[in-house]
């Protein structure tokens, strides 16, 4: 279980990163493809894993009995469904910075798992 | 003859071959997504020389700024189209719809939303992604497409461009780095709109009533022949008619067939003319009796 939410944490702190690097960078003119593409690739892969460990552990607190911290980490699985459904090209500035502090709150609540375990 | 190209930039351009004494027969094609009017030219070169006068207009979100595809909807599209439609129908007795990829599926949302035309013509229609290109994880794309990941993720658009033809493929390959036939990547939100739309056809093609050729070709990278399947087994047009191609990829008007696409074109159009002498004159026949 530390060990999950040890790459968790990681997974998050590279998420808020990148989304950061993704606002600044990545629409602009002089931004080649290629730097597009891996970019695309790699925030991919970590939204990817992100949600997939969050299942997994919302699973293993469940079968731990430890029902408390199960249902916000479902709210943190299904956050980015909300958001990336409600976000327009438009207001994609907007809807990143509040899927940014999303990952805020969510790396928060990893480390008070963390060391609560 | 009036042949007009409004440039605006490299890839915005509208193709229209148009007769200034007016035919009785018109044909208004669309591009393929990310694609331009460019894809279309010779084809509509041909279809002008048939006796056609032909309308290729360049879909919102492409042609200008490469930025625009971010921002558009599949209903831009299908405004767009519906209004060039206006424009244009009532100008001509027979009216064909036509296009490729996603040009097919935004002539089919036509023809569900308007009885009034003549003929349908759909190149390489793309109502599902399952071409032997997409990759096997495909099946995680539902979480690009409905999270923030949709307008972060890009695709580089690469080899084999929908060609089987290595010269052809060279050629576009060389276009491609001056960026002057179509755009070098694209946003997975443009694919999220071009599968909407794909939906809502779908869920519609019963409407579909006028006459209809569609062309598929079995080794086709981006679509899979069952999407031209699809659309053959489900509309309500009393003549239909599907042709495959086996050596060719997406981008059929291309390929190593073309000529067979060309032709097949107009040999449908023609069946489509003899079909509807035959029903007029059972129908004055009947009248008379």
């Amino acid at each position: 279980m530390h060990a999950l939410l040890i790459i968790l944490i990681c997974i998050n702190i590279f998420l808020i990163i990148s989304l950061f690097y993704g606002i600044t960078n990545i629409f602009k003119e002089e931004t080649l493809p290629k730097t597009r593409a891996f970019y695309s690739v790699f925030l991919s892969i970590l939204m990817f894993l992100y949600l997939a460990l969050i299942l997994i552990t919302g699973i293993k607190y469940l079968m731990m009995s430890k029902y408390a911290a199960s249902p916000f980490l479902f709210i943190f699985f299904a956050f980015p469904f909300a958001i990336g459904n409600l976000t327009s090209y438009d207001k994609l500035k907007l809807f990143t910075y509040i899927q940014i502090a999303i990952f805020v709150l969510s790396l928060i609540y990893f480390i008070y798992l963390y060391v609560k375990l | 003859m009036i042949v007009q190209k409004t440039k605006k930039t490299d890839l915005d351009h509208i193709l229209i071959h148009r007769e200034t004494v007016l035919p009785n027969r018109a044909i208004m094609l669309f591009h393929g997504l990310t694609g331009s009017p460019y894809e279309l030219k010779k084809y509509a070169k041909f279809l002008f020389d048939k006796g056609f006068d032909v309308y290729c207009y360049c879909l919102p979100g492409h042609g200008s700024h490469e930025i625009d595809i971010y921002s558009v909807k599949e209903r831009d599209w299908r405004n767009f189209a519906q209004e060039r439609y206006n424009e244009l129908r009532k100008n001509y007795a027979d009216f064909f719809v036509g296009g490729l990829c996603l040009g097919a599926v935004l002539a089919l949302n036509l023809a569900e939303e308007n009885k009034d035309i003549t003929g349908l013509i759909c190149l390489s229609t793309t109502l599902f992604l399952d071409g032997w290109t997409i990759p096997w994880y495909n099946f995680l794309m539902p979480i690009g497409l409905h999270t923030i990941l949709r307008y972060y993720y890009t695709f580089p658009e690469r080899e084999p461009y929908g060609i089987k033809n290595e010269k052809v493929r060279n050629t576009i390959s060389r276009l491609m780095t001056k960026n002057t036939v179509a755009m070098d990547n694209y946003p997975l939100s443009s694919i999220y709109e071009l599968l909407l739309l794909s939906k809502r056809v779908k869920r519609n093609i019963t409407n579909v009533f006028a006459p209809i050729l569609l062309v598929h070709s079995l080794e086709d990278d981006l679509t899979s022949t069952k999407s031209a399947k699809f659309v053959y087994n489900k509309t309500s047009s009393f003549y239909r008619e599907y042709m495959e191609l086996e050596d060719s990829y997406h981008l059929i008007l291309y390929d190593n067939e073309k000529e067979k696409v060309y032709n097949k074109t107009i040999e449908f159009i023609d069946a489509l003319s003899y079909k509807r002498n035959i029903s007029l004159k059972e129908l004055k026949d009947r009248r008379k009796k």
